[in-house]
């Protein structure tokens, strides 16, 4: 009985110690994650492939993003959108039309709208915060995604200020990059999906510079974004992300 | 002036070539676009249809190395066909050609060339300022439609995208923040016509865009006070409002704008603005105005859109225009507006028909 009770508490102690373990080590993917994917200052061409329905559309542009202060500055160079800019400032949004010279402030609550047509919202595309200071994680198990060993992470928000209540990503196990991620709302709906295409090291970092975003909201649509001549940490003066810069 | 144009054309085509793949030179795009449509005059009965077409080619080019400053045009050629060159005759016949935003390149029978040179200008960007010179569009105002605010380069409303003409200002663009800062713009004196330079400071407090504005009228010597603001309050919510000083300040009067927007899932827009006018000087408003409009986005290249503009609504001499639009950008580059408007109004010497039927197709590049 004696010998019983002490396996017992043994066993109580070691799946106690087990799920410490883990939660720890979910916490650590989280910080590597970040470690690839947190920047101070981003600067990059991208082009937009935006699939609805049977059709294709293309969008390019040249992006700025700092992460203090969650400033981005967006300029479309595409014929169709020419010298349309974005300017985000924490959780206000400015476009700017070059026909009209209008600046136009956009509610809050567009930031969780598509980009530009696009399965993107501003936020998904502009923001960079670490996910490990906003999101409560738990090891659901491990799985194999297109040959890669992945954790499975499952996300639930810890701050209100986020976009996406929970998530679930399939992280690699060596690279530390999610190569998919579903995104949910705080009902449980599946709100967007998205997978990674391509990733690129960049020094130490590692870096996804071609994915796909599925918005399960919307019927038959996808959008492919692609990452070109990605500059981390560059210097970028705080002026160009103001009112005055947006109309240059 | 033909070859000048086809000379500079020519020349900012082969810059341009040279520099595609710089970022240097000079960048070109612009698109080309036809409406064909068809009147419809209820009254008359003998000739109750007439049809017309109008294509414009939109030319713009701006330097690409925008550090030190920018050099930007933006040009319209327009030649309108069959029923729509006689209405823009008649606007000829009818206007001192200096005071029109258009024009007249040569004239061929019935058939009116124009050009709307919309902006044409150079900036120098220093340190603590910008200063700009020449040809642009001031879009000092929040309304869509309705803005009591913009004096320099007003709404058309009979353009289908409610776009605006430039006008030729000296301006200086003072920041002092990243959100805040302050303008000096004024036209270039014309003969006879009327001429304006203003004072505008703005910043941004509690997510509201503000701007306090100060005109001065040469010719009529009237003084505008005004502030506008934009910020979200659950709806999105903007305003005008303006006091006139005329008549050495023994007269004045006010005007005000207010507008609503709101769209739910990115899907359905809702746009609305209230404009009143506590004045009986004669312009195209009358004293209450209202401006409505709800956009259906199917998906991101279909849309179906209605608007609705009134101007002394309810009132003897109302005004009202009521447009539907079907949007369908059919390739990358090429778009399909189908639209109709219908135009009621109570007002004498009016050539705009009952009923106008159009199609638009752009192509851009």
């Amino acid at each position: 009985m004696k010998k019983a009770v002490i396996l017992i508490l043994i066993l109580g102690c070691s799946c106690i110690l087990y799920g410490q373990s883990l939660l720890l080590t979910g916490l650590e993917l989280l910080q590597k994650i970040d470690e690839n994917e947190f920047y101070q200052t981003i600067e990059y061409s991208g082009i937009m492939t935006i699939h609805i329905d049977d059709q294709v559309r293309t969008k390019k542009m040249t992006a700025q993003a700092k992460s203090e202060g969650h400033k981005a500055l967006v300029e479309f160079t595409n014929p169709e959108d020419y010298g349309t800019k974005y300017l985000m400032l924490d959780d206000e949004l400015w476009i700017y039309f070059p026909s009209e010279e209008e600046v136009v402030k956009i509610s809050g609550h567009m930031l969780k709208e598509g980009m530009m047509g696009s399965d993107f919202s501003y936020e998904d595309a502009l923001e960079a915060s670490k996910i490990s200071e906003k999101y409560e994680v738990e090891i659901a198990g491990q799985d194999t995604l297109n040959r890669h060993k992945c954790w499975v992470l499952t996300l639930n928000a810890k701050v209100k200020d986020v976009p996406y209540y929970s998530r679930k990503m399939w992280v690699d196990q060596e690279l530390f990059i999610p190569w998919k991620e579903e995104m949910y709302a705080k009902s449980g709906r599946l709100l967007k999906e998205m997978n990674v295409l391509e990733i690129g090291q960049f020094g130490k970092r590692h870096f996804a510079i071609k994915s796909e975003m599925i918005n399960k909201l919307r019927k038959n649509s996808k959008t492919v974004f692609e990452l070109e001549d990605i500059t981390f940490d560059v210097d970028l003066p705080d002026d160009m992300f103001g009112l005055r810069y947006l109309q240059h | 002036m033909k070859k000048l144009i086809v000379l500079v054309a020519l020349i900012l085509f082969t810059i341009a070539g040279l520099n595609a793949e710089t970022q240097s030179g000079l960048k070109i795009w612009g698109s080309n676009f036809i409406d064909l449509s068809a009147y419809h005059y209820l009254n008359n009965e003998n000739d109750s249809l007439k049809f017309g077409a109008m294509n414009t080619f939109r030319f713009n080019f701006q330097n690409r190395n925008k550090r030190y400053g920018k050099i930007e045009g933006n040009f319209d050629l327009i030649i309108p066909f069959g029923y729509t060159a006689d209405q823009f005759q008649d606007l000829i016949d009818a206007s001192d050609t200096l005071s029109m935003p258009y024009y007249p390149l040569f004239i061929s029978g019935t058939t009116p060339a124009l050009l709307d040179i919309r902006k044409l200008y150079v900036s120098l960007y220093l340190p603590f300022a910008d200063i700009t010179l020449g040809r642009q569009i001031i879009n000092y105002g929040k309304g869509i439609v309705f803005s009591p605010i913009d004096v320099f380069s007003t709404v058309d409303v009979t353009n289908i995208n409610f776009e605006r003409h430039g006008s030729d200002i000296a301006a200086i663009k003072i920041p002092f923040s990243y959100l805040s800062g302050f303008d000096v713009v004024t036209e270039l004196p014309r003969k006879k016509n009327e001429y304006s330079t203003a004072l505008r400071g703005y910043f941004n407090t509690l997510g509201f865009d503000i701007a306090i504005n100060t005109i001065y009228k040469h010719r009529s010597e009237e003084m505008i006070a005004g502030l506008s603001f934009k910020g979200d309050a659950f709806f999105g919510v903007y305003g005008e409002l303006v006091e006139h000083f005329t008549d050495d300040y023994t007269q004045k009067y006010f005007e005000g704008m207010f507008g609503l927007d709101y769209s739910i899932t990115n899907t359905y827009f809702f746009t609305s603005e209230y404009y009143y006018k506590n004045s009986n000087i004669q312009n195209e408003w009358g004293k209450h105005n209202l401006f409505l409009s709800f956009k259906y986005v199917i998906n991101d290249i279909m849309n179906v859109s209605a608007h609705v503009i009134g101007s002394d609504v309810g009132g003897d001499t109302q005004t009202l225009m009521y447009m539907g639009q079907f949007y369908y950008n059919i390739l990358q580059n090429v778009d399909v507006i189908t639209y109709a408007r219908y135009f009621s109004y109570k007002k004498e010497n009016d050539t705009l028909p009952d009923l106008e039927y159009a199609v638009r197709i752009e192509v851009k590049f």
